[in-house]
């Protein structure tokens, strides 16, 4: 396998801050070591020293590690999976127009590079998870990002085909990937692309709640299955939350109910950005559960983020103030909207705004 | 920096020896040569140049001459904005502008424009803040002028809710404003959406005040236009809306439809017409959505990014299947 340009380099590192973004809330507390993880990634996955890599994971696995705000190293790795890719399908080379849509050359060469890694160490569940997602991306072209119905019937076959494949990817790794909670998580990722069915997905979902209990990640992976624009319902997220926080409560106390929520926010919010004061969502228990990751990681983005869930999405005004009153000083930009947001936020907290 | 061609500067010479005769009319190639005139220090040309637009009613266009005059500005000064050269460099020639001509409104409304476009991408907030003064400082310097212009008045109440305005106070904002300004553009209106966050703050009926308020502001000349320039400006801001725009506290189709017929009937717009056919489809009004799709251009032109904000193609394809009674493909 050729190494890749340093041309391609180059552009992929000036690409980053454009992909390293999660697909989750962002943590700019850690936002140095997400950088350094998805920089490593990209090093040593352009230069093909895999087995660098799979170093890497296997410790931050093993020993379960966390960043500051108690997000997993190693989530963080596969995350950055994307931007190993450059994130997107530039577009394509060709000698006359209409150019193709879709690059895939572009892809095929992708996975052809973690076939070739997957062979050299075929216990790597990375290197698994990595051509995966070059299918999946690949998937994700073809469809576009606009709503399902506005998806050309052919490139929406196409796009459930290539998941599939990433599906039985994952699959054909399974002896190693059960012992990684990151290979369920992009296991239930794709067969929620691929069209599983419900009861396929729910079966899934479960077995993947048995093998990791207390992972955060399989939760958010589950929780997105459950928005209501993929067939889900609040009733539901609120089912998954309480069921997490069941199988945690030894360790994490009620942390994962304010984390499920969080993580599910961003899918919710197009309807309304006051999503927490529905009925359906119980949000005095997310409250506590935030209270309790605060404690837990006391991050100044979880607080920041705790303030601003109370302020937009919950309109608890008793809650935000006291919140920012414990922010102090250290307001972390990236966790508002804006300064216009935040200052909204404060002045509306304190009763100085209708 | 490319110079202006003899052919520009000539055309600009003989406007400017004719401004105030009603001969001459500046048009979107002298503004977007005004750029090039302030970092020549050429401020009193300008001056005229914006006198001149500032005359220009919306015709032909979305925009009127002043919104097209800033809109230029904005184009020739770094686009977007954010972090780099060419917008950085801005800062220096709207301040230039500023203290060479402190009583200028379009120099204030320069400045105040800079601060807000490039707010979003700073992360210092101290800085971010200390531009907005700066910004809010100088439009205030020219109040009694500015008043009456809607570019000054958009623009002072941009700045003011990047405060931390709540929706309530941004529409009281706008109610103060209005009775003492010149007929506002589509421009302003837009800008106010912007400034109502909806994304963050659910504003729906601060966005119904403000349409209805636009509307009272405006219906000699525009009808109910301006009714559908506001809640296309809110379905830019939060697509969502798209997916259920006549439920309850939102619109109704009735007055969007009224609405954007005033609109391209004041000045004609492919685009709207694209955005009119595929609201009539939504509401499920058969008639009108056949007229429309009649007149609308399809999905191929350069309204194809239009239709695709409601579907593309397959919502495109299911609308002409409906309206003119072939089979709705499965």
């Amino acid at each position: 396998m050729r190494k890749l340009t340093t041309r391609w380099a180059a552009a992929v590192a000036l690409a980053l801050p454009l992909f390293i973004a999660p697909a989750g809330p962002a943590h700019a507390g850690d936002a140095e070591e997400r950088s350094e993880i998805a920089v490593l990634f990209i090093k040593n996955y352009s230069s093909g020293e895999y087995a660098k890599l799979d170093a890497w994971y296997t410790k931050a696995l093993r020993e379960d590690a966390r960043m500051p705000s108690g997000v997993y190293r190693a989530n963080r790795m596969v995350r950055s999976i994307a931007s190993g890719f450059g994130g997107a399908s530039p577009p394509p080379p060709c000698a006359k127009e209409p150019c193709p849509r879709v690059n895939d050359a572009f892809w095929v060469e992708h996975q052809q590079r973690a076939q070739a890694w997957l062979k050299q160490n075929p216990q790597s569940t990375l290197a698994a998870m990595t051509l995966a997602s070059a299918y999946s991306k690949q998937a994700w072209a073809h469809r576009g990002g606009g709503y399902a119905n506005t998806v050309r019937d052919e490139d929406m076959k196409k796009f459930q085909e290539l998941n599939q494949q990433a599906l039985r990817t994952l699959f054909a790794s399974a002896e190693y990937g059960r012992k990684d909670p990151n290979w369920w998580s992009e296991l239930l990722t794709y067969a929620q692309y691929g069209q599983a069915s419900r009861q396929d997905y729910a079966k899934l979902a479960q077995d993947a709640i048995a093998a990791f209990p207390r992972n955060h990640d399989v939760y958010f992976t589950i929780s997105q299955s459950l928005l209501p624009q993929w067939g889900g319902s609040y009733k539901a997220i609120a089912d998954l939350a309480a069921q997490a926080v069941e199988n945690t409560k030894a360790e994490q106390g009620q942390t994962f109910y304010a984390r499920i929520y969080w993580n599910v926010y961003y899918g919710l919010n197009h309807q309304g950005a006051a999503v927490f004061t529905r009925p359906d969502v119980d949000w005095p228990r997310i409250r506590v559960g935030f209270e309790d990751l605060v404690k837990r990681y006391p991050d100044n983005y979880n607080l920041n983020s705790y303030a601003r869930m109370a302020c937009v999405a919950a309109q608890d005004k008793k809650t935000t103030a006291e919140v920012l009153q414990r922010i102090g000083q250290d307001v972390v930009p990236d966790a508002w909207e804006g300064r216009n947001e935040y200052v909204r936020c404060k002045s509306w907290s304190q009763g100085n705004a209708s | 920096m490319r110079r202006p061609s003899l052919a520009v500067a000539t055309a600009l010479l003989l406007y400017l020896g004719m401004a105030g005769t009603g001969l001459a009319q500046p048009t979107f190639r002298d503004y977007m040569g005004a750029y090039q005139l302030l970092e020549r220090q050429a401020f009193s040309q300008v001056e005229s140049l914006y006198a001149a637009a500032s005359e220009q009613p919306a015709t032909n266009s979305s925009r009127n001459g002043a919104e097209s005059f800033f809109s230029a500005l904005r184009a020739r000064s770094g686009g977007v904005g954010g972090n780099t050269p060419e917008a950085t460099a801005a800062w220096d020639v709207a301040r230039q502008w500023v203290q060479a001509s402190p009583t200028s409104v379009p120099a204030a409304i320069f400045l105040g424009r800079l601060a807000v476009r490039d707010a979003p991408a700073n992360r210092d907030w101290a800085a971010q803040e200390r531009q907005t003064s700066e910004a809010i400082q100088a439009l205030d310097k020219v109040k009694e002028q500015g008043r009456k212009d809607p570019m000054w008045n958009a623009t002072y109440i941009a700045l003011k809710t990047m405060g931390g305005a709540t929706p309530a106070q941004t529409v009281a904002l706008v109610k103060a404003h209005l009775p003492a300004m010149s007929e506002p553009g589509e421009m302003f209106f837009e800008e106010v959406v912007t400034a109502l966050d909806l994304k963050s703050t659910d504003a729906l009926p601060q966005l119904r005040e403000l349409a209805d308020m636009a509307v009272q502001r405006t219906a000699k000349t525009r009808g109910k236009g301006m009714h559908a320039v506001i809640y296309l400006s809110a379905f830019f801001h939060a697509p969502a809306l798209r997916l259920a725009p006549f439920k309850p506290g939102v619109t109704d189709w009735n007055t969007m439809d009224t609405a954007l017929t005033d609109l391209v009937s004041h000045r004609p717009s492919s685009t709207d017409l694209v955005q009119h056919a595929a609201m009539a489809c939504v509401a499920q009004d058969r008639k009108r959505t056949t007229e429309l799709l009649g007149r609308a251009p399809g999905t191929n032109g350069p309204e194809a990014a239009f239709w695709r904000a409601w579907g593309g193609e397959p919502f495109y394809e299911r609308c002409k299947a409906w309206a003119f009674g072939r089979q709705v493909p499965a």
